[in-house]
């Protein structure tokens, strides 16, 4: 049924005084950014990501505790005014070690992020780009590896190349390959088809020029999100495997390893566990929020 | 329809040809001799190398592949370095226990997480609809190992009602499933939503709508069908990883299963039982996406009509366009 | 309720539309009035931007709440005020009584329902038929627009766009309806299949004896269809009347640009002569004459007072303060 309503006719007046003369529209990275400020979630995910870097870069100033030094007169202790989260059975403060950890999920897992776009992204440009034969070839061998779930990749590799974080990027980076793969080049396919190729190739814009000008700044946005997505997804699979011993290992406080240490103690000294899980989550959920306000801000259509 | 799928069958030879290659290579980069494990200590040099040649260690690499390749075609995955048993018999043991985690955790995700999502979508703007997306949103931020030692401590430790590790009998059975059950369940309705979305937003719901259509036909006869595939198509797509990450979740709770398995052989450095368990995997792997290819080309008639050779493209493309707007 | 003329199916009065988003009111549609007689041909003719769809979305009732508000006006079809409905009641006129082809021919139908199934659900939804017999009048219907009854059981992406369109003409005429709103049907056509629709839709429209309002941004296609035009800029109906009039007789200055700015086929002309400026933003229309930036005609009167709607003939109405006798005295 057609509601008839009464609109605040303040808000209509409030708009027409509003507008000047000469009122210039915003550029559309303006507009996303006004989106992107207004959504109250991405506003919280974004300080959640905040936080997390200010723990990484700062952990030497900010952590009580380094996550070294064995403290023997202070074994499994709950949390307490001088150990927030407690301390393990190596006397260890684990808020501490919780906030070194940031350290390694943050950048190890945005490394991976960069070496997947290299890599990965190059490959599906490539392919995209040129099409045709190429296309094929690369996308077939990307099917070959994607057959091979990503964790079975991953720990495969390490289990050859051994542990430790650079054999860890490379194993991530090639089972993450053939997805960064194939977002590039459906990025490349969705921009081609965009029209402003063509019509800059009918005014004989060079390749690189077309590349530079046209095509990174429209794949920006999607790239932007990407990212944010892939550093989430990172974070959760390299604490997932290095809780399995794949990857990093102790006593690296990497918030998987802690787990890893401590889950013998699940039954008798639970804060152990449960913590530095929180830490893990906290991480993931920030990302994801922010990478959720990110692509509504970018494309509010799709909401 | 038939043709298809001998078409598809054919296609999945090259992948899985490719994945033993990729093995192979593995397999040939791993430091540390096979022969080292298969001889007594103090051995002699000349029974080590006869024990090369015997095993056909020292033939040159394609023809090394080639018997490699034949052996699988045969069932022979290689002998376990510890136990001396083929691998193929080990695996066979435990691939019950995966396949009923995964499966049915899959099953009970498509059926409370879809609905939920497409319920999500129809209240937009709601509160339903906010409070679905905020869970949804928490539950995909945890990782399944973590949701494992969670749902252990309460279950088990707390309340003591559930087994914590290794499957007795079919309660331990219980935990896995839920866990999987819930991030697969999230995944699924955050997909779910997002078709059904970018469905109700077409011209041709409005047509139904403008032929004076009740609300819930146009819901039932022309939104829902035409969401359902590019969920089908994600789903699909999700299944292969959530596979592979049964591993680590066998782990976590102790099920004997096919992830457990190459885990511990990892961390024993028995090469043939993880290289094998992985092809394992991934035979599994190409048979459920040929079927939920098959599915796929049921459930949309414009593939049905037209000839479309390679389908796999198509629906890989569909679900990971579906994904990314979710 | 005031008594209408009988001979007018649809008669819209002082119809004011807004759309509200957090952001922003846009005043789609601000106080128009308009009439369509029975079995006569309505061009509504207009910029992008200008209002036309939301005016037939709202007669069908299809205007979506939230962000839609409409804050006054009625809208009477066949002497009913549809703004007063019920959803129910709104239904079993939908489809029915109104029937509406929309812009796309591309994306208005159902991909995965067979073509024949989409206009036979139409006629058994408003007709109590068995499903033979509603499938019999499917494929009747169906042939009227030229598409052969083995086609029934095809899915729409094995049409062309031309006939994807007849498809929808035919659903949209199935049920025999009264008035048929026609958003645009040939914008998105190649020219000689736009022909080919418009002489379809014109011969139906003189069979059935339906009202149509024919939504477009082409003179063309309203020399060829229509009797009536209304011409629609910034949501205001600035000028109305008979083909005749709009084409012979235009008084408005945007009605005379809009028709300066058509090429010629007589004149030998070397630039064309588009309007100047660019449409109001909907957001901001101004509480004085729209038109006022782009008007070659303006004067000071222009920019301080809404002008008000003048009929210069019989039934031909021009939005003006040049027409305006009391203003020409001054």
């Amino acid at each position: 049924m057609a509601k008839l309503y009464t609109p605040a006719m303040e808000k209509l007046d409030r708009q027409r005084s509003k507008r000047k003369e000469g009122f210039k529209a915003d550029s559309p990275g303006r507009q996303a950014w006004k989106r992107l400020i207004r959504n109250r979630t991405a506003i919280v995910g974004m300080i959640m990501i905040i936080i997390l870097f200010i723990c990484a870069l700062f952990a030497n100033w900010i952590a009580p505790y380094d996550f070294i030094t064995n403290d023997y007169t202070s074994l499994k202790q709950s949390p307490s005014s001088i150990h927030f989260f407690g301390t393990d059975n190596l006397g260890r403060d684990i808020f501490s070690r919780c906030i070194y950890g940031a350290r390694y999920s943050i950048f190890i897992s945005l490394f991976i992020v960069t070496c997947n776009i290299f890599v990965g992204g190059l490959l599906g440009t490539i392919a995209g780009y040129v099409g045709g034969k190429v296309d094929n070839a690369i996308m077939r061998i990307m099917d070959v590896f994607q057959a091979i779930p990503a964790v079975m990749m991953a720990i495969c590799i390490v289990a050859i190349l051994g542990n430790g974080i650079p054999q860890l990027v490379t194993a991530l980076t090639i089972s993450g390959m053939p997805g960064a793969a194939r977002n590039f080049r459906a990025a490349v396919l969705n921009v081609k088809s965009g029209g402003y190729v063509e019509s800059s190739r009918s005014i004989n814009v060079g390749h690189a020029k077309m590349i530079t000008r046209h095509l990174i700044p429209n794949a920006l946005g999607i790239l932007a999100i990407f990212i944010v997505n892939m550093v989430a997804g990172g974070i959760l699979i390299i604490s997932s495997l290095s809780y399995i011993g794949v990857g990093i290992s102790p006593p690296t406080p990497e918030w998987g390893c802690i787990l890893s240490q401590n889950k013998a103690y699940l039954m008798t000294y639970p804060y152990m566990v449960l913590l530095p899980a929180a830490c893990i989550m906290f991480a993931i959920f920030g990302f994801n929020l922010f990478g959720n306000g990110l692509r509504d801000a970018l494309d509010p259509r799709l909401k | 329809m038939f043709r298809y799928i001998i078409k598809r069958l054919l296609l999945m030879i090259p992948i899985l040809l490719g994945v033993l290659v990729i093995l192979f290579t593995l397999s040939e980069i791993t430091p540390g001799d096979p022969v080292d494990s298969l001889v007594a200590t103090g051995a002699t040099l000349e029974e080590r190398e006869a024990l090369r040649e015997t095993l056909g260690l020292n033939d040159p690499v394609y023809v090394r592949f080639i018997k490699y390749v034949v052996g699988v075609c045969k069932g022979d995955l290689g002998t376990s370095y510890k136990t001396h048993q083929p691998v193929w018999s080990e695996v066979k043991l435990r691939l019950p226990y995966s396949l009923t985690i995964t499966f049915s955790a899959v099953f009970l995700a498509v059926l409370t997480g879809v609905p939920i999502g497409i319920l999500s979508a129809l209240k937009q703007y709601t509160w339903i609809d906010n409070a679905l997306l905020a869970i949804c949103m928490f539950l995909l931020s945890i990782p399944q190992f973590c949701m494992g030692l969670f749902f252990i401590y309460l279950f088990s430790v707390r309340w003591s009602i559930l087994p914590a590790f290794g499957i007795t009998d079919w309660t331990g059975f219980i935990l896995p499933i839920l866990v999987v059950m819930l991030c697969c369940g999230s995944s699924y309705a955050r997909i779910s939503r997002s078709s059904m979305l970018e469905v109700m937003r077409q011209d041709y719901v409005k047509t139904a709508r403008a032929k004076g259509q009740h609300e819930r036909v146009v819901v039932f006869r022309h939104m829902l069908k035409n969401a359902l595939i590019p969920i089908i198509a994600s789903i699909g797509n999700d299944i292969g990883g959530q596979l592979g990450g049964a591993l680590i979740l066998e782990t976590v709770f102790g099920v004997p299963g096919c992830g457990k398995y190459i885990a511990d052989a990892i961390m024993s450095r028995n090469y043939p039982c993880v290289l094998g368990g992985v092809f394992v995997l991934a035979f599994l792997f190409s048979i459920i996406n040929l079927i939920v290819d098959i599915v796929y080309v049921i459930v949309d008639p414009r593939l049905k009509t037209s000839i479309v050779i390679d389908t796999m493209k198509q629906r890989r493309k569909v679900g990971r366009e579906a994904k990314a707007h979710g | 309720m005031t008594e209408t003329t009988r001979e007018n199916i649809v008669e819209i009065k002082n119809l004011t539309i807004h759309y509200e988003t957090p952001e922003d009111i846009f005043e789609a549609v601000n106080n128009i009035s308009l009439d369509i007689k029975k079995g006569s041909v309505l061009g509504l003719v207009g910029e992008t931007g200008a209002g036309k769809t939301t005016i037939a979305l709202s007669l069908m009732g299809l205007l979506p709440f939230p962000p839609t508000h409409i804050y006054s006006g009625e809208l009477f079809f066949d002497g009913q005020d549809l703004l007063k409905l019920s959803e129910k009641e709104l239904r079993s006129v939908r489809g029915n009584r109104i029937g509406m082809i929309f812009q796309d021919p591309m994306t208005a139908l159902n991909p995965i329902m067979r073509v024949g199934d989409q206009v036979s659900e139409v006629i058994m939804l408003h007709n109590r038929v068995s499903k033979e017999e509603g499938k019999k009048m499917a494929v009747d219907m169906l042939q009227k627009v030229g598409i052969q009854p083995e086609r029934y059981n095809d899915y729409p992406h094995q049409f062309s766009g031309g006939m994807k369109q007849r498809v929808i003409i035919a659903i949209a005429l199935a049920c025999r309806p009264e008035l048929l709103i026609a958003d645009e049907p040939t914008t998105a056509l190649d020219v000689t299949i736009q022909a080919q629709v418009l002489d379809l839709m014109k011969g139906l429209q003189k069979e059935l004896g339906t009202a149509m309002l024919l939504i477009t941004h082409d003179f063309g296609v309203v020399a060829d269809i229509c009797d009536e035009c209304a011409v629609i800029y910034a949501g205001e109906i600035v000028e109305k009347g008979s083909v005749e009039d709009i084409f012979d007789r235009s008084c408005h200055p945007y009605t005379i640009g809009l028709f300066e700015s058509i090429p010629s086929l007589e004149r030998d002309e070397k630039r064309l002569k588009p309007i100047q400026g660019l449409m109001s933003d909907p957001t901001s229309l101004p509480s004085h004459c729209s038109f006022y930036d782009r008007c070659p005609k303006r004067c000071d009167l222009c920019k301080e007072k809404d002008p008000t709607t003048i009929e210069v003939a019989a039934g031909h109405f021009v939005k003006c303060f040049l027409f305006d006798e009391e203003v020409k005295k001054m």
